[in-house]
């Protein structure tokens, strides 16, 4: 899983490798020793594949909530205000 | 005797992209850590932090189906902040911008703040950076205005048709807390309805994904908005809605400031 790692930072990282032709691309993969299935992913452009080999399972890719707690908590007030008003009423 | 190591804090983003966009400020500071947490969007991403470091703990493992995310996040800044505490470097590794759409990191430093450890963050490329390089909109053209899906919906904002419209988290939308990752086709149509008080339905607006591995393309899709409902949509989708009228000029402030440097 290393040599995929490796070549994946280092086609980030560079441009003729981010815009290389399949052929190309196949070319540097064998070049970097990567594993078939790995490198027939990338080729292809199938990212589900290569999830799928390296880091199988849910990834959460939230990290906010929707409401800030400021926000729940004025609610809240409101909410049981609204439940006191009813409830004296 | 020898002076114990104080705790300090630091959050770093990874940009979006694996290999693209992290920068040399942040790969030092996962690198100087004694120990770190890292959340992020993507497993192969995750598997590139674990070469960085020895010592790379997940925060993935905090979140739940039917957990409160709020409780998801309180918790990341709990076991950041237990490791700061015993006197650890720790740095906090998460996707595109630590400071964007993200609560755990803000919430963290400032708690470690508040108890006297060093704490600061660093900036990274963001999806919205992606966002305005892959279709070519510049904020600072017509204007552009963001708000998360859900938080969009269940308050009267006052929307300027003039300006683009950015919904994030638009994969999640309608959740009211019961810790959903998903949204359907109801909530959605719910969206639309709220969206539909400004826009025409047929307005065209666009499906965004920003790619996180270097091979991947950008999701851009044009759709109108009543196609909404029927659109996939996953966590890491954004909507982007052109403006649907031109901007109204204001001819008396026009006449005021030109009549500053006129002729007196």
């Amino acid at each position: 899983m290393s040599n995929v790692i490796d070549f994946l930072e280092r086609m980030g990282a560079d441009a003729s490798l981010r815009t290389a032709t399949p052929d190309h691309l196949a070319r540097e993969l064998a070049d970097a020793a990567v594993e078939d299935d790995a490198a027939q992913a990338i080729v292809s452009g199938d990212a589900l594949a290569l999830r799928h080999s390296i880091a199988p399972g849910v990834f959460y890719a939230i990290l906010m909530e929707d409401e800030p707690e400021e926000q729940q908590d004025q609610e809240d007030d409101e909410e049981a205000s609204v439940r006191l008003r009813r409830h004296t009423a | 005797m020898t002076e114990s190591q104080r705790g300090m804090l630091a959050c770093v983003g990874l940009g979006m992209t694996l290999g693209s966009h992290l920068t040399p400020l942040a790969r030092s500071h996962i690198a100087s850590a004694d120990v770190v947490f890292v959340g992020v969007s993507d497993g192969v991403v995750e598997a590139w932090v674990r070469r960085m470091h020895a010592d790379v703990r997940s925060l993935q493992p905090l979140y739940a189906e039917g957990k409160p995310r709020g409780e998801t996040y309180r918790e990341m800044a709990d076991v950041m902040l237990a490791e700061v505490r015993a006197g650890r470097r720790v740095c906090g590794v998460f996707y595109g911008h630590p400071g964007v759409f993200a609560q755990a990191p803000h919430d963290a430093i400032a708690r470690a703040r508040a108890e006297g450890f060093d704490a600061l963050m660093e900036p990274g490329v963001s999806s919205e950076d992606c966002l305005y390089a892959d279709l070519g909109l510049d904020p600072g053209r017509v204007g552009c205005q963001h708000y998360g899906a859900t938080q969009f919906m269940l308050h009267r904002r006052v929307v300027d048709t003039a300006a683009w419209l950015i919904l994030w988290q638009v994969g999640l939308t309608g959740d009211l807390g019961e810790g959903r990752f998903d949204t359907d086709p109801r909530r959605l149509g719910i969206l639309v309805d709220v969206l539909a008080r400004d826009y025409p339905r047929d307005h065209r607006a666009i499906v965004y994904r920003a790619p996180t591995l270097p091979f991947e393309r950008p999701r851009i899709e044009h759709i109108p908005l009543s196609a909404l409902p029927g659109t996939p949509l996953g966590m890491a989708e954004t909507l982007a809605i052109p403006p649907c009228r031109v901007l109204a000029s204001d001819p008396d402030i026009r006449a005021r400031l030109a009549a500053i440097d006129g002729p007196g």
